[in-house]
């Protein structure tokens, strides 16, 4: 096992004096290997809180992780088989649409424009799927290089133009003067920013208000009502959208979940945006969290009073000293948005 | 025939071949189809197209092995490529990189429209 492997676990049991739950490469008498799930429960003195010894169990969940494994393979393997039927369908609707085939007449244009946007739909869902199998069979790649996090912000938040303006929502950015190169992965990086900006976008009414806010955190300073670690950059997108019902904050960042108030009022999510988010800013050793209602108090006389519609902050830290690179065979897409230059 | 209006599509799914065929034709090019690698190269290798519009993944010769090839040969070496893939462009950067390709266009994620404005802007009409 890693020193990691190590460190996290005395650390669970000394320091934290939680119970450890981890996965263990075991061997077995004969000398086959097998994958063990480990709960291992310290003890302690009542007097002086020492550590007197600790009781381990385990359970062989070899079979679990080759079922998992296999259920992954599978989702990688058809989304991508997926792909080539979705870009005939995109490509002669298109057609159809521009006129190449003649003139439509309105009904027909309607309902042409109604496939064609499900179409997409399925493209940006069949995308996300491949990158949660990639995840999932841990074979992204993360490379990460000297990187102007504020460049990336403005290509992101240009990328989505369209969206924000069809919405008339007022966006704000604003970027600390001295902002170092980021030693990060832009492709997953922009991951990160698209999602979060595409879900604020989406979850705010017309009109509404966003901040997009990347700044410098000293180690000690308070971002989003955490103390942070280590000198970091803080990457702030709020709105003054839908927000997220306080019973189901805890589940946001579960993989096909999506609130109840925003699957009322958007049918047009896939419940895996935020999933993917967490994930990589886990793998890069930086921290996710949320407001909501948000704390940036967008000063909305239309919501004020009511419970809903006061916005969220998602709050994302990166270490200065940048992403830990991951060898892996495979790279996540960034296609999540149809048609992008 | 001035080269710079005639392209080569390699394409082994014959919807997205014709999808292409008819919109660049449409556009004023003249299009050369193949439908794997190994007529791609023979075609290639004869009617020096001015671009070849090539997929990756097909039965037989691949997109790989067919811009290997291609690019052995004193006119091959420097025609213009773009590959049109549904393999993540992310995935393959080493084979842009030493083969040359001019642009990487995931079939999924660009319109027609799309993959005509890179062909004129490459190709200057």
């Amino acid at each position: 096992m890693s020193l990691d492997f190590y460190r996290s676990f005395w650390e669970t049991i000394r320091v934290n004096k939680k119970v450890f739950i981890g996965e263990i490469m075991n061997r077995k008498k004969n000398g086959d290997t097998y994958i063990a799930r480990a709960k291992v429960s310290p003890f302690f003195n009542l007097e002086n809180k020492s550590l007197i010894g600790f009781v381990g169990a385990e359970e062989d969940i070899t079979k679990e992780k080759e079922v998992d494994r296999a259920k992954s393979e599978f989702v990688s393997l058809a989304s991508h088989q997926l792909r080539t039927p979705l870009s005939t369908v995109n490509w002669y609707t298109e057609m159809l649409l521009t006129g190449d085939a003649g003139k439509l007449n309105e009904e027909q244009r309607k309902y042409l424009e109604e496939a064609y946007k499900g179409n997409q739909r399925m493209v940006v869902l069949v995308n996300a799927l491949l990158n949660v199998s990639r995840m999932e069979l841990g074979t992204f790649v993360v490379e990460p290089e000297p990187t102007d996090v504020v460049l990336l912000a403005r290509s992101v938040i240009d990328e989505q133009k369209p969206q924000t303006e069809a919405k008339k929502i007022k966006l704000s950015e604003k970027y600390a003067k001295d902002l170092p190169l980021i030693n990060a992965d832009p492709k997953l990086l922009r991951i990160v920013f698209q999602n979060l900006l595409s879900n604020s976008v989406k979850y705010t009414p017309d009109k509404g208000k966003i901040g997009f806010d990347i700044l410098v955190a000293k180690k000690g300073d308070e971002v989003g009502g955490k103390k942070v670690k280590e000198d970091s950059i803080a990457i702030v997108v709020s709105d003054s959208g839908y927000g997220i019902p306080a019973a189901q904050q805890e589940k946001i960042f579960t993989k096909l979940f999506r609130a109840d108030n925003v699957r009322e009022k958007d049918t047009d999510g896939t419940g895996l945006g935020l999933y993917i988010v967490k994930a990589i800013v886990d793998h890069s050793g930086g921290l996710i969290w949320f407001e909501s209602p948000s704390s940036a108090a967008f000063d909305d006389k239309a919501t004020a009073g009511k419970e809903e519609n006061k916005g969220t902050t998602f709050y994302v830290t990166l270490s200065l000293s940048g992403m830990k690179k991951k060898e892996g065979t495979k790279a996540l897409t960034s296609s999540y948005t149809y048609g992008k230059q | 025939m001035e080269n710079n209006k005639k392209i080569l599509i390699v394409e082994d799914e014959a919807p997205l071949r014709n999808a292409l065929r008819d919109k660049l034709t449409r556009e004023g090019f003249v299009v050369l189809e193949a439908k794997n690698g190994e007529e791609g190269l023979e075609v290639a290798l004869r009617e020096h197209p001015g671009l070849i519009l090539l997929d990756l993944l097909m039965p037989g010769m691949t997109g790989f092995q067919l811009l290997a090839q291609l690019r052995k040969d004193t006119w091959g070496k420097d025609v213009k490529v773009i590959v049109i893939s549904n393999l993540p462009k992310e995935d393959n950067d080493l084979i842009v990189a030493q083969q040359l390709v001019f642009d990487y266009l995931n079939k999924a994620d660009h319109t027609l429209e799309e993959v005509c404005a890179r062909v004129r802007l490459l190709l200057s009409v």
